[in-house]
């Protein structure tokens, strides 16, 4: 008996509205973001390493990208720690990294359903007085023009790896048609 | 807007920040790992360390916040919970009791 299969129907329902801070202070939604491909990643400013690490990998990954097929990734850095990640504080952070890289913050509430949206888990962490770490989930997620979740890349991958993913990725949307 | 804006960026956080800190940190960890001296002094988290690292473990408590102090303690920790773990002289296992012959 021969099973047909069919393309794969449906995607995770990953993604959705927001309305965050930019590191402008300009008040920000998810159509702000439509048009380009998309990178984002979750963590705050207080990380000892992994954050500056990741955002490191993904701003070489995009500039990668960006060599090879010339497509102008927008890299997106959103704060786990919206109490103490202000835009000032979000702002002096990101243009570090690269000019690019949008850092967004917001009140909790806000932070908390995106956070949801994405599945991404976070929590403060430890008891030094004031002082706290948040402990959260390592992913980047990649979304489309249309900010329609396509893939995500864990801590694992290198800058070669996640630039190649993300072009891999890039190609076979081109592909797929889609109604 | 909820997010508390303190008006103050803690520059700590920041590159060069985040650099002075990975420094000494490497400066504080190295001494340990080269110190002949008996781990007298506890940091956090049930690190030990030799009196004299003293001076480079004040260094790195300075120079990054200490929740990171703590952060980079516990990840030495279980780090060399690891190597323990697997350098064939200290892991635990069947011991060769000798024989009598």
């Amino acid at each position: 008996m021969d099973v047909k299969y069919g393309p794969s129907v449906g995607k995770a329902a990953i993604g959705g509205p927001f309305k965050l801070v930019n590191h402008e202070g300009k008040t920000v939604t998810e159509k702000d973001f439509l048009g380009n491909w998309t990178l984002m990643y979750f963590g705050f400013t207080s990380c000892p390493d992994i954050c500056p690490d990741e955002l490191q990998k993904m701003v070489q990954a995009i500039d990668a990208v960006d060599k090879k097929s010339g497509l102008k990734i927008a890299p997106l850095f959103v704060s786990v720690d919206p109490e103490r990640d202000s835009v000032e504080q979000m702002k002096e952070y990101v243009q570090e990294f690269h000019p690019r890289l949008v850092g967004l913050t917001g009140a909790p509430e806000d932070i908390k359903q995106v956070a949801k949206s994405f599945r991404v888990y976070y929590m403060k962490t430890g008891d030094e007085g004031d002082d706290y770490l948040v402990d959260h989930s390592i992913i980047m997620y990649l979304m489309d023009p249309k900010m329609e979740f396509v893939n995500f890349f864990g801590k694992n991958y290198t800058v070669d790896e996640l630039s190649q993913g993300i072009m891999d990725e890039v190609k076979s949307h081109g592909k797929t048609k889609r109604s | 807007m909820g997010s508390a804006a303190s008006g103050d960026v803690d520059a700590k956080v920041l590159a060069a920040g985040r650099s002075a800190c990975y420094k000494a940190r490497d400066a504080f960890f190295q001494c340990v790992e080269s110190s002949k001296g008996a781990a007298t002094e506890s940091g956090t988290v049930g690190l030990l360390y030799p009196s004299d690292c003293k001076h480079s473990r004040a260094q790195f408590e300075k120079m990054c916040r200490s929740t990171w102090v703590r952060h980079f303690d516990r990840q030495h920790c279980a780090k060399k919970r690891a190597q323990r773990m697997l350098e064939p002289e200290t892991r635990s296992g069947p011991i060769n009791i000798p024989q009598a012959t």
